[in-house]
């Protein structure tokens, strides 16, 4: 019987010394090359970081976006209010797809109330400066340099272990899309390709979830 | 098992502090230090991400992805692990995410009820025990798949594997575990004819 369970056990140990020697050989890598992924390194993230000045130092965007911001923060407290008359809850609507709970205040664990308050309202500034433009032709590089740093900072909170709420996360893997999009801007960008970021934010209801996280963490600092 | 070419993840104090130097310099604009953070972790990732996706230019669009990001971050690395940590925290994240978007691993097996069909594929799919063995790799649940291709195929230990997926060492050693049982169940049949 003894023996019988060492002839099994030399068995396994030989199986699995098998399967270590087969298993080296799954997807076994060939030489990077090194060089070509560097150029594309400087040239998706060295190009894109430029002598910053800051895009929001424009007085029209600044009014769009504080309008944009309290027009949100008006809309979501409306919705929170209780109607005291049932007609009335008819007319308050919550933006589509909104789940309220998903967007508390404690849903970027990951940054600091400032910093998250910043990274929210710098990013409704930069979409909503998007959609007042919409229809004419730029040369935009500090939009795309500033879009290029808050998908910077949209990643890191997608990667971070804290962002765990899956509606958050499917917010910010929104934002990570848009953005990137706005980031590829070409440098003469035409009013196709503004609309086709604009046709995506729609799609995903991007602004009025935006809004809310804004709102509920404005809330959160009072 | 033994990997010479591995080195260690977690780093003595003074290379640790070369390496803040290094970052201190790259965050400076130093076009020089950063060629030399990325040489000195690059053919690591590219190695690990090639293992998860085992298509070369995929894996050098993930590569150029986690470096992107790794620069594009730097400014929140705050040196607690070392920056190899960071760098493979970083690609592991770009890889899932990656995962998680292709369509074609939207349908993953589910590792509670993938035996039988596992079993019948490995034994059906092809007699050698190679091939069968990379397709019932594949087949894994992603977490444990990371954690077999990082341990058994490319020589991290469970200290660096626990620190680049964010989980603790005991838990890492029990997906390796399971990995490996699951592994030795799906090509029982190639058991049999030793």
């Amino acid at each position: 019987m003894q023996d019988d369970q060492n002839s099994n056990q030399i068995s396994d140990d030989k199986f699995d010394s098998l399967l270590r020697e087969a298993a080296r050989s799954y997807n076994e890598p060939p030489a990077p090359n090194v060089d070509r992924m560097w150029a594309a390194i400087e040239q998706q993230h060295f190009a894109a970081v430029a002598p910053r000045t800051q895009w929001y130092a424009n007085s029209w965007i600044r009014v769009a976006a504080a309008l944009l911001l309290g027009v949100g923060i008006g809309r979501v407290t409306l919705a929170t209010k209780p109607a005291s008359n049932p007609s009335e809850q008819v007319a308050v609507q919550q933006p589509a797809s909104v789940d309220r709970s998903s967007t508390q205040a404690d849903a970027l664990p990951a940054l600091n109330a400032p910093e998250a308050n910043k990274y929210l309202g710098e990013t409704v500034a930069l979409l909503a400066s998007l959609q007042s433009d919409r229809r004419s032709a730029g040369n935009d590089e500090q939009l795309v340099s500033d879009a290029a740093e808050l998908l910077s900072t949209t990643r890191f909170l997608l990667d971070a272990p804290t962002t765990s709420d899956p509606n958050v996360r499917g917010l910010l893997e929104d934002l990570e899309l848009v953005l990137a999009q706005v980031v590829q801007l070409p440098n003469k960008r035409n009013a196709r390709d503004v609309e086709l970021i604009h046709q995506a934010m729609e799609q995903r209801d991007v602004m009025p979830r935006l809004r809310t996280a804004v709102a509920n963490n404005y809330s959160a600092d009072d | 098992m033994t990997h010479p070419e591995t080195s260690v993840l977690i780093l003595d104090p003074a290379p640790r502090r070369a390496e803040k130097a290094l970052v201190a310099r790259v965050l400076e604009g130093d076009r020089i230090a950063a060629r030399e953070l990325y040489d000195a972790h690059v053919s690591r990732v590219f190695r690990l991400a090639f293992r998860l996706c085992g298509d070369e230019a995929h894996a050098a669009e993930l590569v150029q992805e986690s470096f992107i990001r790794v620069f594009g971050q730097l400014a929140r690395f705050r040196g607690d692990s070392a920056l190899s940590t960071w760098v493979h925290r970083v690609t592991l994240s770009v890889v899932a995410n990656a995962r998680r978007r292709d369509k074609k691993h939207e349908r993953e097996i589910d590792f509670d009820s993938a035996d039988p069909i596992a079993d019948d594929a490995v034994r059906d799919a092809d007699p050698d025990l190679k091939e069968s063995l990379h397709a019932a790799i594949t087949a894994l649940p992603e977490i444990y798949r990371t954690t077999f291709v990082m341990h058994d195929i490319e020589g991290y230990t469970h200290t660096e594997i626990a620190a680049a997926t964010g989980v603790a060492v005991g838990t890492s050693k029990g997906r390796l575990f399971i990995a490996r049982g699951q592994l030795r169940k799906m090509l029982a049949p190639f058991r049999k004819e030793d």
